[in-house]
């Protein structure tokens, strides 16, 4: 009776007690959430009309996306931030299609209760940007100091985290000189561009990868220019060269045997074709459709052009010229010295301004070792720097003495 | 310690147990003993008296030590649950001795050696999947696994007056290890300690209290001999999670720490008769997970919270004897994921995340009845059992949740009856068979198509149906002087409907003196 009652009274305290044990586990305890600060750094004169940015935790992989920074919470953790947005200018928020596109990127951003702001560098980013000319030079101060040695370079920069392949890419001059007006002009640079050189990079398809954050170097005359002439370039390491194999009068052209050529298309020029001295061309990167040949876009692609000329106020028409339609071109820059600027050759589209090598260049020394450089605009979220590519050339581009790296104005 | 060592260790028990034996039991009596432990009832008595050392003294009414080989294979069309393989052979000596030193004081030991292998483990680079999910390494690829354990144990008890004192301790050592890429190589160390005391409730009884600790241990190295093998090693966190940041040639490389306490209450007699018996225990268990490759990372850590309780009354009604037990578990485990900063900054900690929860619970009652015919010198036990049960496993982030409820029946008719010239036979037939009441699954952000995903979505099936078993056993015996000599066979065969099949054959044979 004793012991029965002890299994009793055991058993009663064992059923109070189970029930609070279980209780006392704990329930979902989920991870606090902190206010975030977020120190937006947008250049000066730009509004953020609508923006997205998402936030990856890297421990779990979890991704917050918001469209707003206003009451922002976040649990602790190490995030990656990738962020775009649509602003305009400040003084002009008329139509969308002034706005123009910005990301940023941050990455290892922590966030804990005792670290919660976060700052984000915003910088232009152009959506369709893949291939971007990012250098181009015209030339050293030749021995004799009144001219331009050969050793130019156009250098074409994969501002993508894809590789991309420069097989068929054509480099193209425009024909139109920028520091001239052509009124009336037909077709407008928003129909065609007219070129008056193509050179285009050989390969099957996938012969010449350039990888992401990578460039490729293409120049006139791949030899070393450094050797005769003081301060001039070395272009041995060029990855192409353009070669004109000349049969007529005294001018020739240098082949590097161990540099690839660019197949030539068409040029303007009987003899050789060099980069525009003047600094008043524009320049294009086209990427050829398949099935186009040489032969094929000599045929379809001539034309004739008409324009009003002032001088004898009459129309002049120019034939056997050569375009390329805007659809094939990749980027492209409008080059001219800002006291001689008259037109730009191509459409606003493709470089709504140009670059300026120098205001008032009188002489071959204002114009040499000065290159055109497109700017840094950030990183992307695989650590690649990121060329700004506005379609805007004189805020795209910088002028950067090719020896000493120093910006020059 | 290698092959040749357990197998001596194991010779030295047999023959110091047989050395320390005054008087030779005759093997008539290790016969009804064995007859009596195995029975349904028996082996429900001796789950109370050997839940703890205190009450060790009880479990038997005579010593008896055993020597026994056995075989084990298992084999299942597909994995029930993938981590855990699709079946194993293994094969096992072991050696048991319990001991009744005087009429106060016995001492028990054990020793055994099991080498096998388990068959297509995938999704899983650790061996006690189980204990120690779901941080462990994992990979897509999977393979058999070779398995060799070492188990030692022992103890000993004493009564003083009307209390009673004891201690055992376990000691389990396993190397596993995976002969293609990724080759998987653990090594376990598992060591059990226990204290009890207790004392006697007026002549019948005797209320016991156990304390205990466990302090396990797994090293994980996993090893590619292919150069450019494409199998990638990553750290599982539940339903199909991986860790996002570790994974590859540093998350080749973790440890295990288990830390835990358990505490149990028994309510046993001492003395024959119709008795009430009760039990609850508790255990607390902790294990860390360790990332060596990432300079030695916590990455994270369970905790498992167990409750089981149980009670029993035993009623004899001449030659008929009814167990009815009525036994209810709970069992919580959380897994807490550590959030880490830059590794520039050493991966320091910058904060935690409880994401992972999986809980069970059931009721079972089972009702042995067994009855000795007049004349027959035969046992026959009718073992019905019935329970109700509920697993559930979820996500916190993303929000996936598992959930199943159960109803399980079983019904076993266990007949022992002894022959002339001192055989004895047994025979088992049963089935068990477990139906799903109802059933639930979230998987949100799954993709049910990837590895993860179909992983997940198999053990998930496997669970959610319904499930029956067929076995079937035959023990025999025979008493030679003062040894029993047993050959027992049992087959066992599973029906996942329409999923799977799967067979289960145990054989073994023992020398019990």
């Amino acid at each position: 009776m004793k012991a029965n009652k002890f299994i009793v009274k055991a058993l009663i305290a064992c059923a109070l007690i189970a029930p609070v044990m279980v209780s006392c586990s704990d329930s979902d305890k989920a991870a606090p959430l902190y206010e975030i600060v977020v120190d937006p750094q947008l250049p000066s004169g730009y509004v953020i009309d609508s923006q997205k940015i998402e936030f990856t935790e890297i421990n779990t992989g979890n991704v917050t996306t918001v469209t707003s920074l206003n009451n922002l919470q976040l649990p602790a953790g190490i995030y990656n931030i990738e962020a775009t947005a649509l602003v305009s200018e400040t003084d002009n928020r008329a139509a969308a299609s002034d706005q123009k596109t910005m990301r940023a990127i941050a990455q290892n951003v922590v966030i804990t209760e005792t670290t919660r702001t976060i700052t984000l560098d915003w910088f232009f980013y152009n959506p369709d940007n893949s291939l971007v000319i990012s250098e181009i030079y015209l030339g050293s101060l030749n021995a004799t100091g009144k001219g331009l040695l050969y050793d130019s370079h156009i250098t074409i920069y994969n501002n993508t985290d894809e590789t991309i392949y420069a097989d068929g890419l054509a480099i193209c001059e425009g024909s139109l000189n920028n520091s001239t007006s052509y009124p009336d002009l037909t077709p407008t640079p928003e129909e065609r561009f007219l070129v008056g050189a193509v050179y285009v990079i050989p390969g099957n398809g996938t012969q010449y990868p350039i990888e992401p954050g990578k460039s490729i170097k293409i120049v006139d005359q791949a030899i070393e220019w450094s050797a005769d002439v003081a301060g001039a370039q070395d272009n041995r390491d060029a990855d192409f060269e353009w070669y004109d194999e000349v049969t007529i009068g005294t001018v020739r052209d240098t082949d590097n045997p161990d540099v690839p050529n660019l197949n030539k298309w068409y040029s303007y020029s009987a003899t050789i074709w060099i980069l525009s001295q003047q600094a008043n061309r524009s320049y294009a990167i086209a990427r050829i459709p398949e099935g186009v040949t040489a032969e094929s876009f000599l045929n379809d692609y001539k034309c004739s052009y008409t324009y009003y000329f002032t001088f004898s106020e009459k129309y002049l028409t120019r034939d056997n010229q050569y375009y390329i339609p805007l659809d094939w071109i990749i980027d492209g820059v409008n080059l001219c010295p800002a006291s001689t600027m008259e037109f730009l050759c191509l459409p606003p589209s493709i470089d709504i301004s140009y670059k300026s090598i120098n205001d008032d260049p009188q002489s071959a020394s204002d114009r040499a070792y000065r290159m055109f450089v497109r700017r840094e605009a950030g990183k992307s979220a695989a650590g690649n720097i990121i060329l700004q590519d506005t379609d805007d050339s004189a805020k795209d581009f910088k002028i950067v003495n090719i020896n000493t790296k120093e910006e020059l104005n | 310690m290698n092959n040749k060592g357990i197998t001596y260790l194991i010779a030295f028990i047999l023959l110091g147990t047989l050395a320390t034996r005054a008087s030779s039991q005759k093997g008539d009596s290790i016969l009804n003993l064995k007859i009596e432990r195995e029975s349904p009832i028996g082996k429900g008595l001796r789950q109370y008296y050997t839940a703890g050392p205190s009450t060790m003294h009880f479990a038997d009414k005579s010593s008896i030590s055993d020597a026994t080989v056995t075989a084990d294979i298992e084999k299942f069309d597909l994995p029930v649950v993938m981590q855990e393989g699709r079946g194993h052979n293994m094969y096992g000596l072991s050696a048991d001795s319990y001991y009744k030193l005087s009429t106060v004081s016995t001492v028990w030991g054990h020793a055994g050696y099991q080498n096998g292998k388990i068959r297509d483990v995938s999704f899983c680079d650790v061996i006690d999947y189980e204990t120690l999910a779901p941080f462990v390494l994992c990979d897509d690829t999977g393979g058999n696994l070779k398995l060799q354990r070492y188990d030692f144990g022992g103890g000993w008890t004493r009564t003083y007056g009307s209390w009673t004192i004891g201690a055992g301790a376990d000691y389990t050592a396993s190397i596993a290890h995976r002969a293609i890429d990724p080759r998987v190589r653990n090594i376990v160390s598992d060591l059990n300690i226990s204290i009890s005391g207790g004392r006697k409730i007026g002549s019948r009884y005797m209320i016991g209290l156990d304390c205990g600790v466990r302090i396990y241990h797994q090293n994980t190295d996993i090893d590619f001999y292919n150069p450019v093998s494409h199998a990638i090693t990553m750290v599982y966190t539940g339903l199909g999670s991986m860790a996002s940041r570790f994974k590859g040639a540093d998350a080749q490389s973790s440890s295990h720490r288990l830390t835990g306490f358990n505490a149990g209450l028994r309510f046993v007699p001492v003395a024959h008769g119709d008795c009430f018996f009760a039990s609850v225990s508790g255990r607390l268990a902790k294990a860390g997970m360790i990332l060596d490759g990432y300079n030695n990372l916590k990455f994270g850590a369970t905790s498992t919270l167990t409750l089981d309780g149980r009670i029993s009354r035993l009623v004899s009604m001449g030659r008929f004897s009814i167990f009815p037990t009525v036994s209810g578990y709970y069992i919580d485990r959380t897994a807490t994921e550590n959030l880490f900063g830059s590794s520039a900054e050493n991966y320091d900690k910058i904060g935690e995340r409880e994401n992972y929860h999986h809980t069970r619970y059931g009721a079972t009652l089972n009702i042995p009845v067994s009855w000795r015919p007049a004349g027959l010198g035969a046992l026959i036990t009718l073992d019905l059992r019935g329970g109700l049960l509920n697993d559930k496993k979820y996500l916190v982030e993303p929000a996936r949740s598992l959930e199943s409820d159960y109803f399980t029946g079983d019904v076993t008719l266990d007949a022992e009856k002894k022959l002339g010239g001192n055989w004895a036979l047994g025979l088992k037939l049963g089935y068990d068979g477990r139906f799903v009441s109802s059933t639930s699954a979230d998987w949100a952000g799954l993709d049910l198509t990837s590895p993860e995903g179909l992983m997940c979505l198999s053990n998930y099936n496997m669970s959610s149906c319904d499930m029956s078993s067929l076995h079937a056993g035959i023990t025999v015996s025979r008493s030679i002087k003062t040894m029993v000599v047993s050959l027992s066979a049992r087959y066992e065969r599973y029906d996942y409907r329409s999923l799977t099949d799967g067979d289960l054959f145990i054989t073994g044979l023992s020398l019990s003196f």
